[in-house]
């Protein structure tokens, strides 16, 4: 009973609380339960909140027994990175730093899950201040791939990928600077949407560097993406940077036809050196998205080499600005693998660093005119090679490790300087029987299409329905 | 407002003691001086606009429109 409740989707779930077929105390009971078995091959969860979350559970089903149900979120259980603060609760961020730091406000996220109804069931794992993108901690531990625990789950929002793929909460929170939606979701098998930079709030919320920084879903399919994005899109007047328009409705947005839409795809060199057991995956992928009605054209991408640099600049210059203070007073705690990210902030010339912000318009308005304006979706990988192990990505084992890390994030990290929106849909297994993903980016605010280009592609196909064995899982990483 | 010689004087010492060599860091430097030098003249070229917030504008300029 408890694993086919977790086998669920979001939706499905949500239907079923909604006609009360089963309660929230029962859905939240059996990921406890999932918890309690499965978490300690993976380590997703750096904390759990049983009561806390059965007591939500018990609101939201005589909230909807009373015919006062609050929409598809309510009742179910979720779990989010530790980033997004609640007030008088401890965030720790993933620091030795912020194990007791405990929060004076709560993101504006958090509140409008909240107020949907979803009932919390604890904080999830994340590289040390979200600065990785493999899942490493040394604090907390690292996470493991529910597909093979051998593997990394990619990061920084590595508990959000490996907890959503082992069934354990049915959708999460993460934040994204340079890939750590997408690229945990695709090494996980889990749908992950960075969205448009200012599409969500993030008042409240951990800053990683505020010029990149977004914050987006991870869920088991498409559709349960575009209801978490439905609950937490939309200005909120402590972020300025939110937009004041609307959000569209993104569940009604899935049903339409993807007949006619341009798929491009990117003929650039960087691209050429993709493995040929992903590639084959991405090149299937593609034939699907034809057979639905869609038309490839190839485009050639401004250099995403030099954006990628660009966004490096920014990166490194925000983050050291952000830990300064904690650098010079408490360096000791940091992990080396976090401080070796933020330290090279401290030789970006200021002069540097704004003409890499002054640069983001001219650029963007170029990748609009050479690309966006020509098709409705770019289609390119979200990693380039099979899932690493996390010892060959360990950053004081092997040689090579900045190589392997530029290689992890080569199609990821340019994309939130452009502030574009990317989707991760799962599309395959590599010989090595961990997920791979292709990414969609669109113009801004262009979510609504990228999710109806992904279900139509994940109503044609399986991929998203595959579940990790995780007592295999275990016993291979024994 | 003051200047804090002894906060200045201590970043100074941290940086010293910072794992990146200064020496990569000096080469890093002409890099990606080179590179953003080179597309700030390919800006230039075609029209930069140095307006502030430009990029958020434009952002939201080139909004998707609505799916149909």
């Amino acid at each position: 009973m408890d694993a086919d409740v977790c086998a669920m989707s979001l939706a499905t779930l949500s239907k079923a609380l909604e006609q009360r077929d089963i309660s929230s105390v029962e859905a939240t009971r059996a990921c406890l339960t999932a918890i309690d078995e499965h978490d300690r091959a993976i380590n997703s969860f750096i904390s759990v909140e049983p009561d806390g979350a059965l007591e939500q559970a018990a609101i939201a089903d005589e909230e909807i027994a009373a015919g006062r149900w609050r929409g598809p979120l309510h009742g179910v259980p979720l779990a989010h990175k530790d980033m997004f603060y609640r007030a008088g609760r401890i965030s720790t961020c993933g620091s030795a730093l912020c194990r007791d730091r405990v929060s004076s406000v709560t993101a504006g996220v958090l509140q409008r899950i909240g107020d949907a109804g979803a009932v919390y069931l604890g904080s999830l794992n994340m590289s040390e201040f979200a600065a990785g993108p493999t899942g490493h901690n040394v604090h907390f531990g690292h996470c493991h791939n529910p597909w093979n625990t051998a593997h990394i789950t990619g990061g920084s929002s590595s508990g959000s990928g490996a907890a959503v793929a082992a069934r354990l909460a049915f959708g999460a929170l993460g934040s994204d600077t340079g890939g750590s939606i997408r690229l945990p979701a695709a090494m996980c098998g889990v749908v992950g949407l960075k969205p448009t930079y200012g599409l969500v709030s993030r008042y409240g919320v951990m800053p990683r560097c505020w010029s990149l920084d977004v914050v987006g879903p991870l869920a088991r399919t498409v559709e349960d993406c575009a209801l978490l994005l439905q609950a937490v899109a939309g200005h909120d007047a402590r972020d300025r940077t939110t937009d004041m328009a609307p959000p569209p409705d993104y569940r009604g947005a899935l049903a339409g036809s993807i007949r006619g839409m341009t798929i491009g795809v990117p003929t650039n060199s960087v691209f050429a050196d993709v493995d040929a057991d992903v590639q084959a995956h991405l090149d299937a992928s593609l034939r699907e998205l034809v057979a639905l009605g869609a038309r490839v054209v190839p485009v050639e991408l401004p250099d995403p080499r030099a954006i990628y640099t660009l966004t490096n600049l920014v990166n490194k210059a925000e983050a050291a600005t952000i830990h300064a203070q904690w650098i010079r007073s408490r360096f000791d705690e940091y992990s080396l693998s976090a401080v070796n990210r933020i330290e090279a902030g401290f030789h970006v010339p200021a002069t540097l660093y704004l003409d890499a912000l002054r640069l983001r318009a001219p650029l963007l308005a170029d990748f609009a005119a050479r690309v966006l304006d020509r098709v409705d979706a770019v289609h390119m990988p979200v990693l380039g090679i099979p899932v690493p192990t996390i010892d060959a990505s360990e950053i004081r084992s092997t040689e090579g490790v900045p190589e392997l890390m530029e290689r992890i994030t080569r199609y990821t990290r340019w994309v939130n300087y452009l502030g574009l929106p990317g989707l991760s849909v799962p599309c395959g297994f590599t010989a090595n029987g961990l997920p791979v993903a292709y990414q969609l980016l669109g113009r801004p605010f262009s979510e609504a299409r990228l999710l109806r280009i992904a279900h139509a592609y994940q109503q044609a196909t399986d991929w998203h329905e595959r579940q990790p064995d995780l007592l295999e899982a275990v016993h291979d990483s024994a | 407002m003051s200047i804090d010689v002894e906060l200045i004087l201590r970043q100074a010492h941290d940086l010293q003691n910072l794992q990146l060599g200064t020496a990569r860091a000096a080469e890093l430097a002409v890099e990606v001086t080179a590179l953003v030098d080179t597309a700030m003249r390919a800006a230039r070229d075609a029209g930069f606009d140095d307006e502030p917030d430009r990029f958020l504008y434009l952002l939201h300029a080139l909004r998707d429109p609505p799916l149909t």
